[in-house]
């Protein structure tokens, strides 16, 4: 277990290490320099390069490299291209997204348990209804329905807000059930699979001839074995639903992490979208040690 | 069902080539419903709707053969050096599992903040982010196949890595291929029409199935052809493409 972790936070430094050196590469290839932004086009030949020596850019490459990780790590972001600091702008906006995440989570929970176990008898009409919505669901583009759902319940039906964070909690609700919806998809495969497969074997035998119905079965001996795969995959869909925002959130307006990305991506702003990737790669990172613990945990496999 | 998928893939394929087009502006007939001569309706500037989702969709199409076909290639090459006794994996395993932590949208927003918009850069995002997956499991397809008892067979009569590649694993791999081909394409659709909607995509005048649909947002209301068309393209092709891919939902008698 702690080898485990050790090894996650050591990959995790890899992709961050390798992260700030795009962005590095990118700023130091690119043509001129911040001494063309920040000094004035009469400045003499010494002015500019008095400016560059104090601003470190006479240096050797590989020492401001290093200068640049050291500020890179310590969360010391520049500006960004359009003037605010970059640091201010994604402390502001990582509760947003990683409210976001948790609220689809719930609700891509809510939506498959439910679903995946009323639905195991092969033949039956429930079982062929749930596998076509799941077939449906997992085919919608998330901006597609995000697009949709605003289309019905805000323009049409005027439930909930079309976009922004001005009604609070409610302004939540139709970005997080677009993301809950694609992704319950996943959670009723998985976990129907694993259900049918513990309903054939022994146990689930045993259960059904005491006279359990299959539901009752799967609940009373699937649920447990279940729960260590539900943790992985609820991880790993962690992990694509914080890049799944990018969309959502620029549909909806709301301003998290994915809709900072997106902006720094059409501003061609590569210190932005460097720092907001870092912060991402360390959130999943965070998460995927979390699931692992998890997954360890309730596994008696796993448990040495 | 595979049938019905096949058959809608063609259809969508062979529409893709027929009506593809950008499109003239002509502002004088802006926003019309369809009509028999435009029978997808026209767009703010005018534009036939029909002919940009054809050449929408077949740039789509491009876009993930090519994501497809490098990742496989990739794929390939990786389970071959996996083969060799000699190969150390650790280090292609590590960094594959470190980018595992980016996903893939974030990623290509990032790859496009850096290097700008257009289709060669696209390609060459979402490819990259296909990377991780691919090394992983290749390498386990190529584990499992190397342990089977005529590969060390093969291996115990001195054949070289190279034969025994061509005609004991590849030939194995063709299932893995096959699914993993299908599940790149479909996530390539996907992706390239949500990065076009966002305006990171497809450039500009280009059409693409998901800026035809962020083209639609300001006139969501009146404009319902602008939605329906391009939607309902991208649901058949990933739908159908899901039915081709997946093996039947069953695991229990």
């Amino acid at each position: 277990m702690k080898r485990y972790i050790v090894i996650r936070i050591l990959s995790l430094l890899i992709s961050l290490v390798l992260v700030s050196s795009v962005v590095f590469l990118f700023s130091s290839f690119s043509e001129g320099d911040s001494s063309a932004y920040i000094l004035s086009e009469s400045s003499s030949s010494e002015n500019i390069e008095s400016y560059r020596e104090n601003a470190g850019l006479e240096d050797s490459t590989i020492k401001r490299y290093f200068a640049f990780l050291a500020s890179f790590f310590s969360g010391d972001f520049d500006e960004s291209i359009s003037g605010y600091p970059i640091k201010d702008a994604i402390v502001q906006r990582l509760p947003v997204s990683l409210f976001l995440m948790f609220f689809s989570i719930i609700i891509a929970l809510l939506i498959a348990l439910p679903l995946s176990y009323i639905s195991l008898r092969q033949t039956s009409l429930r079982s062929k209804a749930v596998a076509a919505f799941a077939v449906i669901s997992a085919s919608f583009p998330l901006f597609l329905i995000a697009m949709l759902s605003v289309l019905l319940f805000s323009v049409k039906l005027q439930l909930f807000p079309a976009a922004g964070l001005a009604s609070g909690f409610s302004s939540f609700i139709l970005p997080s059930l677009s993301l809950g919806v694609v992704y319950s998809s996943l959670f009723i495969r998985v976990l129907r699979r694993k259900l049918r497969e513990i309903l054939s074997s022994p146990a689930g035998f045993y259960a059904l001839s005491a006279g359990m119905s299959m539901e009752e079965a799967a609940f009373v001996i699937g649920t447990r074995p279940a729960i260590p795969l539900l943790a992985a995959v609820i991880g790993e869909s962690a992990v694509s639903i914080l890049g799944g925002s990018a969309i959502i959130e620029t549909v909806f307006a709301l301003p998290g992490l994915g809709s900072l990305l997106v902006k720094a991506a059409l501003e061609r702003d590569a210190m932005l979208s460097g720092a907001a990737v870092a912060v991402i790669v360390i959130i999943t990172g965070a998460i995927s040690i979390i699931s692992e613990i998890v997954i360890r945990v309730s596994d008696p496999k796993g448990r040495k | 069902m595979k049938k019905a998928a096949l058959i809608i893939l063609f259809t969508i394929f062979v529409f893709s080539l027929a009506f593809g087009g950008v499109g003239f502006t002509d502002l004088q007939i802006r926003l019309m419903p369809p009509s028999s001569e435009h029978p997808f309706g026209t767009d703010m500037l005018g534009r036939d709707i029909l002919s940009r989702c054809a050449l929408g969709t077949l740039i789509s199409i491009l876009i993930a053969s090519s994501v497809t076909a490098i990742s496989l290639a990739f794929g390939i090459l990786l389970s071959f050096l996996y083969l060799h006794p000699s190969f150390h994996e650790g280090i292609i395993l590590s960094v594959s599992d470190s980018l595992k932590s980016i996903p893939s949208i974030v990623l290509a927003l990032f790859v496009s903040a850096i290097a700008g918009p257009g289709i060669a850069v696209l390609v060459i995002s979402l490819s990259l982010s296909h990377i991780s997956d691919i090394s992983r499991t290749s390498y386990a397809e190529s584990r499992r196949i190397s342990k089977e008892g005529y590969v060390e067979a093969a291996r115990a009569m001195n054949g070289s890595t190279r034969w025994i590649f061509l005609h004991h694993v590849l030939p194995n791999m063709k299932g893995y291929l096959y699914e993993q081909g299908i599940s790149v394409f479909l996530s390539s659709i996907i992706a390239e029409s949500s990065l076009s909607f966002l305006g990171c995509g497809v450039p500009q005048p280009l059409p693409s199935l998901g800026s035809i649909l962020s083209d639609a947002r300001p006139v969501m209301t009146e404009a319902w052809w602008m939605i329906l068309f391009p939607a309902l393209i991208i649901l058949l092709l990933a739908a159908s493409l899901q039915l081709l891919g997946s093996k039947p939902d069953t695991t229990a008698h």
